[in-house]
């Protein structure tokens, strides 16, 4: 028995050894310092430092302490707190009402109006009329719908000679392969100057420094809290992390490379080919449908963030001295990574290429929408001013209309149009016509205008 | 000696205070299987501040009061990651954060065979070994922060220890 109740003591010391080792002392420094301002906050008048008191009668000193004493006594429970604040809110949607109506005199709508204010600021209620108010965490670009597509003309894209002419090019990444590993397509010697020209809206980036001077931000902790909102984060994590994985990306925008490190958009070119003048640009709307998760990451205070959502970027390059334009197109499911460290959102960076294979299970990402304004019709027509490019800027010559029954698709995953049929051709040595050759033609739809990015002989 | 009171307002006197009780009811946050033990630390020394009872000159009644704020504000935390749990849906891995499974929270907390034997005891007697043992709480003052009786106390603790040397010589034997 004796043993027992030894082993049992034992056990019990490890246990009080373990358990009460004291916490860090940043959060002891915390703490303490949260205490003495609580005691200052609830300290009586009369222990407070003395303040001016000009026409404050003792009378009024001695009203403002029985005030003070009813407001935390009727503050004291959580009841008591939840009826007081319903009474105001009541009183508040009273006068408001009254307010609105013109009912109210001067003096009282500016006091009801200044209550209003105070409690929008409080609880960070978006309102354009109040300046001080945040507005919307995140602006969300228009959609940008096609309603301008240029069937033909100099909105279509030119075509190259090598993919129609020969077997499909090895160093031309094409439309049928390119997708089923998660990237790009390549059009080499592609659509002139009718580049793409929507431009989204640069998020807006609610704690970017930008707000006007006295400007207050509402505490982080407030009755708004989302309660799906994971332990550590603020309520308004999910638009922030979207808003911090879109500015990433117009970042990699930005970016001279072919396949920027940290960012999702991937192109390849021909080995040895050293491409120059890179530009990206985004198309449509980026990280479309972004859903984004937190996890802990085993560190107090910090959680990690993946973002995923859609991107469309197309390239275009030029090849050494050659001023012929080249281009490129990347889509598919972005994921952005990224660390709350208990106050900002740090290291956001992408996985190269599209994750749409890779995805959790539990994450859905709408898929890209075939724009409801782009019809087979005007996909077709596209094809056609690109065989027609092809011939002039090659001197070939076209049997009969390779667009005659062809098949017109759009692929979900990708965002891009695809065509197949059959073309013959008239090689310029003039040697015997051949017919009847299958071909893809991949497009995409940029916002206002379709790109042939390829027509490639399959 | 802990001052209690009115003598609170002093800010030597309330670090003095966290100081000595901290550690004791960390160790009943961090026991209890708390998610976030630190952090939950804070919360009850707050409101403690908040609503501190008349018990000058008598560190006995301030001790009682802290360990039942940190009860009540365990089980509300408890109560809150119930809830949560339910409403996350886009992790697609569960997040230690909000699972409430006082198995899960322990063994991330420690794998010692102390810990792991405080988890094979029934909740009530987790919590009456905690006040008792690792806290220093006499019987009348656990059963005040539990809002039990004494007898019920003394005969909950009874079985756990029971339980404990069960354990400890079935590991022994083993």
């Amino acid at each position: 028995m004796t043993r027992r109740n030894d082993a049992v003591g034992m056990l019990l010391a490890d246990l009080r050894e373990e358990l009460r080792s004291g916490p860090s002392e940043s959060h002891a420094a915390e703490h303490v310092a949260m205490m003495r301002f609580e005691a200052q906050v609830l300290a009586p008048a009369a222990s407070r430092a003395p303040q001016p008191t000009w026409g404050y009668s003792a009378n009024r000193a001695a009203f403002g302490v029985q005030v003070r004493r009813r407001v935390q006594r009727a503050t004291s429970t959580r009841a008591r707190r939840f009826t007081a604040l319903f009474a105001a809110i009541c009183v508040m949607s009273g006068s408001v009402g009254l307010n609105a109506a013109g009912a109210l005199p001067g003096a009282v709508r500016q006091l009801t109006d200044h209550i209003t204010d105070t409690i929008v600021h409080t609880f960070s209620v978006p309102q354009a009329s109040d300046p001080r108010s945040e507005g919307p965490a995140l602006r969300i670009a228009p959609p940008n719908a096609i309603d301008g597509v240029q069937p033909s003309g100099s909105a279509v894209a030119p075509i190259s000679a090598a993919p129609i002419s020969a077997a499909p090019d090895s160093a031309t990444t094409d439309a049928t392969s390119t997708p089923s590993t998660g990237a790009g397509v390549d059009a080499h010697q592609a659509p002139p100057s009718d580049g793409p020209t929507v431009t989204p809206v640069p998020p807006t980036h609610p704690q970017s420094g930008s707000d006007p001077p006295g400007t207050h931000h509402p505490p982080k902790h407030n009755m708004q809290k989302d309660p799906n909102t994971p332990p550590g984060l603020p309520s308004d994590w999910n638009p922030n992390a979207v808003a911090a994985a879109r500015a990433q990306l117009e970042t990699c925008a930005q970016s001279t490379d072919l396949a920027p490190a940290g960012c999702p958009q991937i192109a390849t070119v021909d080995a040895g080919v050293i491409p120059t003048n890179v530009q990206w640009t985004l198309l449509n709307q980026p990280l479309a449908g972004a859903t984004a998760i937190a996890r802990a990451n085993g560190v107090a205070h910090q959680a990690a963030i993946s973002v995923y959502g859609l991107f469309q970027l197309q390239a275009s390059y030029t090849i050494g001295s050659d001023p012929q334009l080249h281009y490129a197109y990347s889509s598919g499911i972005g994921l952005a990574t990224m660390t709350w460290d208990g106050s900002t959102l740090l290291g956001v960076s992408f996985t190269s290429g599209s994750v749409a294979d890779h995805l959790p299970s539990g994450v859905h990402v709408p898929p890209f929408e075939r724009p409801a304004s782009v019809t087979d019709a005007t996909v077709v027509s596209a094809v056609e001013a690109g065989f027609a490019s092809w011939v002039t800027s090659t001197g070939g010559t076209l049997v009969g209309d390779p667009t005659q029954g062809a098949v017109v698709s759009f692929d979900s995953a990708y965002g891009t149009f695809a065509v197949s049929g059959t073309y013959s051709s008239t090689p310029i040595d003039g040697s015997a016509p051949a017919a009847g050759h299958p071909y893809t033609a991949t497009l995409v739809a940029n916002g206002t205008a379709l790109q042939v990015l390829s027509i490639v002989a399959t | 000696m802990l001052p209690g009171g009115r003598a609170l307002q002093s800010n030597d006197r309330l670090e003095r205070i966290y100081r000595e009780l901290a550690p004791a009811v960390l160790g009943y946050l961090r026991g209890s299987g708390a998610v976030e033990p630190e952090d939950l630390l804070g919360d009850v020394f707050v409101a403690v501040i908040r609503g501190l009872p008349d018990v000058d000159d008598d560190p006995a009644a301030l001790r009682r009061w802290v360990f039942t704020v940190a009860h009540h504000r365990l089980v509300d935390e408890r109560r809150k990651a119930a809830t949560r749990s339910r409403d996350v849906t886009l992790d697609t891995q569960p997040d230690p954060l909000v699972d409430d499974c006082y198995d899960d929270v322990l063994s991330r907390l420690s794998a010692s065979p102390a810990v792991r034997a405080l988890a094979s005891l029934t909740a009530d007697q987790r919590a009456v070994v905690l006040l008792r043992d690792v806290a220093d709480l006499s019987v009348a003052d656990t059963a005040a922060v539990l809002g039990k009786n004494t007898g019920s106390v003394k005969t909950t603790h009874r079985r756990a220890l029971a339980a404990l040397a069960q354990r400890v010589n079935g590991e022994a034997v083993r």
